[in-house]
């Protein structure tokens, strides 16, 4: 039976983080009232034009930077033209010819190999607005469309890699990298739910051994790192199918189904495009002048490979922490703004509890990092009293719970909480001598070199001071005390 | 009477903007079912807009020269609140929701804008005959058209209708229906204006320029046209330049080139004749005529003929039917909807042109056709760097004839075409051009032809300025709205 | 090379423009013509020259990630049908497609 190899390529969407739109000032927000963030630009009214927001432009370098594209300081749009009713000006403009990044790459971790993956390109395009459609769940057998142009300009960019990928897995390595970068150059959040990062991918196999390329299909509508992976799975299966049965694959474009996990053909919507690209004539080529090319290298965030090395070479985090806090924007966001409130804290000491108990917490509760009512401030005090002593670590897990549910400052809560650990000598020294006084038997075990039996008058003291005594304190004054009996 | 001397009668009050607008609105009223100059008028608006003016005038504010100066606008210009037609069945209904830039400088600058002039749909042609509101007539021959697209506009004006008006011109659209008019009529460099609200024909070919009686006249509404906008990406970071000052009226040791190409044997001896003549009185007032060649002109009809229509079936693909169109009854599905209402709402030469335009961009014409005319306006565009490193301005006529009667070229189009001859090669190239009324064709005007550098308005005023001073063909008006 | 009647027939479905029979029949001719003034290209030294899309050449403005606030939109006004704050198309598939 032949063996086959898998290839494939990905395009990526990624929405810029712009306050605006990419040539209009409406507001580049998702959620809003229908038909509210638009313009004369958005709705493609009679004499609008576009202008190019300077920012989406320096987003667009800044991934290009972070992915290692050679950046095209002179770059042109073009109209790409077709009729659609979510395409307001019957062209969308893009970068065609001369996109703004050329080549580059990323490397991705595939069971603890590193595999380079190439870009072949970055270009900025907008975004089209949305349907939707009536009477019916979907396209099919609906009666008609109403038309919200609130995303039509939204901002994108598409990064597109060379088919290096040979499996599923990679392809979902690839994006996880790729969504870690662009949430960490701060150019997209990377909600996939919400659209803001979309992926195609073109599936091919080939017999194994074979040089040439198959023919591809391109696989739409993925939007999340599950329907990545499952769809090209379901794809490969079918053109494998396929091949073995004496077919040949087409190249077409293809819809993924999550419910039904299928991909089918789109080709009877789509009659043989003709885009018609031709240069945009309202937009003059894009230059990037030295100058503003130097501004934008020199604010350029941290990569997340950096990033990654700095917080176990200089903070000392975990493997694990350091995973957990480079998969989610929102905990490594929240980690980084608690570090800043006492940096006389061990960023170590903040992590724990970040990774560790509120992560775990917020998980269970359904809320995140960006809505809980703990904040980072929060955190840092808390921090701050269990290192010198005020507040255990038992407290501080329960008192967590509590700043999540009412937003209340740790001193606050360490009152109504049973007041704080009792850490003063004198105080505690009382508490020692009487539990020894009571128990002299236990004090001969441990001279005759029974020293676990100290656990036993622990607890007594622990149990005198109503579980507020420090521990460790404690033990060392039980010593201290048995030596001069 | 010209701005200069309205503009100082307002100011000592001794005409009131508001008596002023009215007496336009009567002349308008008067003529207008002879001329069809307008598509829609706004008198109340206007006679508003005349008033404020008049309130601040009374308190002795400085306002700009242009203050309650009476302009009208082609419709491609959308005004807030007022139907921006194109002359299309299509934008029947449309009320515009914003003010293009151009129209707001001039506003700002306290002008009153009385009303939209007619034009051919979409700007697209030389006639008005294309107008789906039927076209405007030449005021010196009913029998004959104005000129167009901007018809309605040089119309106006020729017939004192309103002292000056907007047009747009994407290869000629102001020049020809001046010279077709004999009125003065002027096409700044691109970018000196914005486009911001001017619905587009072809992008990169468009501009917005005025119409006068007088070079002088257009000066003063130039520099009020001219600004930086930030709406529009072409549009220059420079200031208005100052034009009005620059009408030295000496044009000794300028340097003029006529390329042979603009006085070859498609331009009538008609036209020749008075350009000559023009050219004579120039040369005797101290200016240097030179012959030249500039060869890449001879594509320019083939060029332009590409390039705007392959922009025009891309800047045309909003009118659709979904947003703010007219749009046909009961279509049974989308596409249905989308083609046959722009088979039914366009008229036909925008759908000629259309249809020019997407053959032109399809694949496997894209090189033949759209990607060899860009290469012919790179030429073209050298051709004029070469000859203005050596001279001033570059002078022909505006037009190979003189205004054509109607009907004249009903069913051949293409030989419309040529009467964009001379005018295209400024489009091409971004350069100021001026058209100033130089003689007469068996009674009707010949127009002027004046190409500048490209930023250079100043020159291009000076001379027609300096041309107007000299002669007086400009004063001339046809009889019946003398 | 000049368009003919397929060609004509594709462009128009390109452009989405329905016309009559009799309209495509008056378009030929007159559109054939047109092109044939496209030879007078051939006749310029073409070879190895850059194509211009602009008419100056300039650096493209951009403008600062700023919102600004929108007057009235006439959206409303405008649309040939209006449906919940959106404007609203027939079906897009005919019964027979999916």
């Amino acid at each position: 039976m032949t063996e086959f190899e898998v290839v494939i390529g990905i395009e990526v969407h990624a929405q810029l983080k712009t306050k605006t739109k990419l040539f209009s000032t409406a507001a580049n927000n998702f959620g809003d009232d229908v038909n509210t963030n638009v313009t004369p630009v958005c709705l493609g009214m009679p004499g609008a034009l576009p202008v190019l927001n300077k920012k989406a432009v320096e987003f667009a370098i800044t991934a290009g930077l972070a992915l290692d594209c050679e950046i095209n300081l002179t770059s042109v749009f073009s109209r790409k033209n077709y009729f659609y009713p979510d395409l307001p000006k019957g062209y969308q403009i893009s970068q065609f010819d001369l996109p703004i990044c050329g080549l580059g790459h990323l490397d991705i971790d595939v069971d603890g190999v590193t595999k380079r993956i190439g870009i072949t390109r970055i270009h900025m395009e907008e975004d089209a607005g949305k349907l939707l459609h009536q009477g019916a769940d979907g396209i099919a057998g609906s009666t008609h469309s109403l038309v919200d142009l609130n995303r039509a300009g939204t901002p994108l960019i598409e990064i597109v890699s060379e088919p290096d990928m040979r499996s599923a897995s990679e392809a979902k390595a690839y994006m996880v990298a790729l969504r870690e970068i662009v949430q960490h150059m701060g150019v997209c959040d990377g909600n996939m739910d919400q659209g803001s990062m979309r992926a195609d991918a073109n599936v091919s196999i080939r017999p194994v051994g074979q040089k040439e390329f198959g023919t591809r299909a391109e696989v739409k509508n993925l939007n999340s790192f599950r329907s990545l992976e499952r769809a090209i799975n379901v794809e490969v299966k079918r053109q494998k199918a396929l091949i073995l049965s004496g077919g040949t694959v087409i190249q077409e474009t293809r819809n993924y189904d999550d419910a039904t996990q299928s991909t089918t053909s789109l080709r009877g919507k789509a009659d043989a495009h003709d885009y018609r690209y031709f240069p945009e004539p309202d937009l003059p080529p894009l230059i990037v002048t030295q100058d503003w090319f130097k501004t934008i290298k020199e604010a350029l965030p941290e990569h997340p490979v950096a990033k990654r090395e700095r917080y176990a070479s200089e903070l000392g985090l975990s493997q694990f922490e350091i995973k957990v806090l480079m998969g989610d924007i929102e905990t490594d966001t929240y980690f980084n703004a608690a570090i800043l409130v006492n940096t006389e804290i061990a960023p170590k000491e903040i992590c724990k509890w970040v990774v560790g108990d509120i992560n775990a917490l917020l998980k269970e509760t359904e809320s995140s990092f960006s809505k809980t009512k703990l904040s980072s401030a929060h955190l840092a005090e808390m921090v701050d009293l269990i290192l010198k002593g005020t507040i255990s670590g038992k407290m501080a897990k329960d008192m967590i719970g509590k700043m999540a549910e009412t937003g209340d400052a740790p001193a606050k809560l360490v009152d109504s909480m049973g007041g704080a650990q009792i850490s003063d000598e004198g105080a505690l020294l009382e508490a020692v001598k009487a539990v020894l006084d009571a128990n002299l038997d236990v004090i001969e075990k441990i001279k005759n070199g029974k020293k676990q039996a100290a656990g036993f008058l622990m607890g007594q003291v622990m149990k005198a001071t109503k579980g507020k005594a420090k521990p460790d304190l404690v033990s060392k004054l039980i010593f201290e005390e048995v030596k001069k009996r | 009477m010209s701005v200069k001397e309205l503009s100082s009668k307002l100011k000592n009050r001794e005409l009131k903007a508001v008596d002023l607008a009215m007496a336009t609105f009567s002349k308008i009223e008067a003529t207008e079912s002879d001329l069809h100059s307008f598509i829609s008028l706004r008198k109340e608006a206007a006679l508003l807009q005349a008033d404020s003016i008049d309130a601040k005038l009374d308190k002795g504010e400085e306002l700009s020269p242009l203050a309650g100066i009476p302009i009208t606008i082609k419709d491609n210009m959308n005004l807030r609140g007022e139907k921006t037609t194109c002359a299309s069945k299509m934008l029947e209904n449309f009320v515009s929701p914003f003010t293009s830039t151009a129209v707001q400088n001039l506003m700002d600058a306290g002008m009153v804008v009385v009303g939209k002039a007619n034009m051919d749909e979409f700007a697209m042609g030389s006639s008005t005959e294309n107008s789906a509101f039927g076209p405007s007539k030449n005021p010196w021959d009913l029998t004959r058209v104005p000129g167009g697209s901007s018809g309605g506009s040089a119309s106006a004006i020729a017939a004192g209708q309103v002292p000056v008006s907007l047009g747009s011109d994407t290869g000629g659209s102001i020049r020809q229906p001046a010279a077709f008019c004999g009125i003065s009529g002027f096409k700044p460099s691109y970018g000196r204006v914005s486009r911001y609200g001017l619905v587009a024909f072809a992008s990169s070919l468009d501009q917005i320029g005025p119409f006068g009686r007088s070079v002088e006249d257009i000066a003063y509404v130039t520099e009020g046209l001219c600004s930086h906008d930030v709406h529009d990406a072409t549009s220059v970071p420079a200031p208005a330049p100052q034009l009005v000052s620059a009408l030295t009226k000496d044009v000794r040791g300028l340097r003029i080139a006529i390329p042979k190409e603009l006085f070859s044997d498609e331009i009538d001896d008609g036209v020749k004749g008075p350009v000559y003549a023009a050219l004579d009185v120039l040369k005797a007032k101290g200016a240097i005529v030179e012959e030249v060649s500039m060869q890449a002109l001879v594509a320019s009809i083939a060029t332009y003929y590409i390039v705007a229509p392959a922009e025009a079936s891309a800047n045309l693909a909003r009118f659709d039917g979904v947003r703010y169109t007219s749009r046909i009854k009961d279509a049974a599905n989308l596409t249905e909807m989308f083609t046959k209402t722009r088979g039914q709402f366009f008229g036909k030469e925008v759908k000629r042109r259309i249809i020019l335009g997407t053959y032109a961009l399809s694949s496997g014409y894209y090189d033949a056709y759209y990607i060899k005319a860009q290469k012919a306006r790179t030429l073209i565009k050298q051709s004029f760097d070469r000859v203005f490193a050596n001279f001033d301005v570059v002078i022909s006529p505006t037009t190979p004839s003189a205004a054509f009667k109607f009907g004249e070229h009903a069913n051949s189009p293409d030989k419309m075409y040529i009467a964009d001859l001379c005018t295209i090669p400024a489009n091409m190239a971004g350069l100021p051009a001026l058209s100033v009324p130089c003689g007469f064709d068996n009674g009707m005007p010949v127009g002027l032809q004046i190409i500048g550098k490209s930023f250079d308005e100043a020159t291009v005023l000076r001379v027609g300025d300096a041309y107007q001073a000299f002669t007086d063909f400009h004063l001339a008006k046809p009889e019946a709205y003398a | 090379m000049s368009i003919d009647k397929k060609d004509l027939e594709h462009v128009l479905k390109l452009a989405h423009l329905d016309i009559p029979d009799s309209e495509k029949e008056e378009f030929l001719p007159q559109l054939q013509r047109t092109f044939s003034f496209m030879k007078a290209m051939d006749s310029l030294p073409l070879e190895g020259v850059e194509p211009s899309a602009y008419a100056n050449n300039q650096a493209q403005f951009l403008r600062e990630d700023t919102p600004e606030n929108q007057a009235d939109l006439y959206m409303e006004k405008n649309a040939p049908d209006w449906d919940q704050g959106c404007f609203s198309v027939p079906q897009i598939l005919s019964g027979g497609e999916s």
